[in-house]
């Protein structure tokens, strides 16, 4: 028989047919080899109906197993490196993008942040509520950083430099910036408006000469965001910080919701009842 | 240099490709004309060639299009 202590630590759902239920299985960064692939397909095959399931959330579930089986499946899924997701009032998995590894248009090291989250809180217990975590790589915001209790945005802030490239005056960076925050001078030559740009790197990866380079990069922040019954986007927190301060700031306004939260509340409505001002000054003193 | 290579009119990717396979067919240090459409093109087809290691010389707007001078960089992965 099952026992407790596996029980309470999550990534199984029960599902509406009798005695039967679903393997969450985290899939890190939304990747996997072929071998572990086929392992899931052959666990899924032996326990469960012979259909593997894609959450919302870049989870795999394996359907239609019993729970006595739960174990087992679990030993099975560590042989290959894989292992059970979470579930509940926990920490959850970070959704994340590919980001700069292979995506053109990423600004900066999702996985890297991801697997430092992950080290640092993936599963954690004894919170009021969920608690979910995203990176994206870029203002597209593919992995939805606004829709997660704390949210990582890669960011670039570019710098025309003179010295390094050659300008040809072509104008393709105030032609290729969606903000309106380049304009050129008399030469043909950009001013970059930092009060106006979103950091996105547009001009500093279309610039033909790499005459604009990115003179600082690293990650927005948003807090509070999340979807259910009563939708809110995140809040921005402003500035661009480090992939060692974005661990730090996770971890502290994750502590800072269990601080916080009277009964079971997402961190949004902690957020909105302290206002974000006094809420930030716990998670940043 | 013989004729540029006329890509207005021709959509992304096809004009960076277009432009590739002119490159390959060069030495490196070989250098190109392109003539490319205002718009995606102008702003994609640049970044990806600086992306494969090659070397924009000019880009010029004209009348509705723009004029690309590119030299071939090192041998390199692209394919």
């Amino acid at each position: 028989m099952i026992d407790e202590s596996t029980l309470k630590g999550g990534g199984f759902l029960k599902l509406r047919q009798k005695d039967r239920w679903a393997v969450r299985v985290r899939v890190p960064n939304g990747d996997m080899s072929v071998e572990q692939l086929a392992a899931l397909a052959a666990l899924a095959r032996r326990f469960g109906d012979g259909e593997i399931h894609l959450s919302v959330r870049q989870s795999l579930e394996i359907r239609g197993v019993r729970i006595e089986q739960f174990e087992e499946i679990k030993a099975a899924l560590e042989q290959v490196g894989l292992g059970p997701g979470v579930c509940g009032p926990r920490a959850r998995n970070t959704v994340v993008c590919p980001g700069v590894l292979t995506c053109r248009r990423g600004l900066n090291n999702t996985t890297e942040l991801a697997d430092r989250l992950t080290e640092r809180f993936y599963a954690r217990e004894g919170l009021p509520h969920k608690f979910k975590t995203a990176v994206s790589g870029c203002p597209a915001s593919c992995a939805k950083p606004q829709g997660n209790d704390v949210g990582f945005m890669g960011a670039v802030e570019p710098v025309f430099d003179e010295v390094e490239g050659a300008c040809i005056a072509c104008g393709v960076c105030a032609g290729v910036c969606p903000t309106g925050a380049i304009t050129l001078d008399s030469r043909g030559r950009p001013v970059i408006d930092l009060d106006k740009c979103d950091l996105d790197g547009e001009c500093v990866s279309a610039c033909p000469t790499g005459a604009i380079r990115a003179s600082k990069r690293g990650w927005r922040v948003f807090l509070g965001g999340n979807f259910g019954r009563h939708p809110a986007l995140a809040y921005e927190v402003g500035g661009v910080i480090s992939t060692e301060d974005a661990v730090e700031f996770a971890e502290r306004a994750l502590e800072a919701f269990q601080r916080h939260a009277q009964g079971r509340e997402r961190l949004r409505v902690v957020v909105d009842r302290m206002g974000l001002d006094a809420f930030l000054k716990e998670v940043r003193p | 240099m013989s004729e540029p290579i006329d890509l207005r009119g021709v959509s992304c990717p096809a004009n960076y490709v277009r432009v590739r396979l002119a490159l390959e067919s060069l030495p490196e240090g070989a250098e190109v004309e392109v003539l490319l459409d205002a718009g995606e093109p102008v702003l994609n087809v640049p970044r990806s060639l600086k992306n494969d290691g090659d070397r924009v010389l000019a880009l010029e707007a004209e009348e509705g299009h723009y004029r690309m001078r590119v030299r071939r960089g090192g041998s390199r992965d692209v394919w």
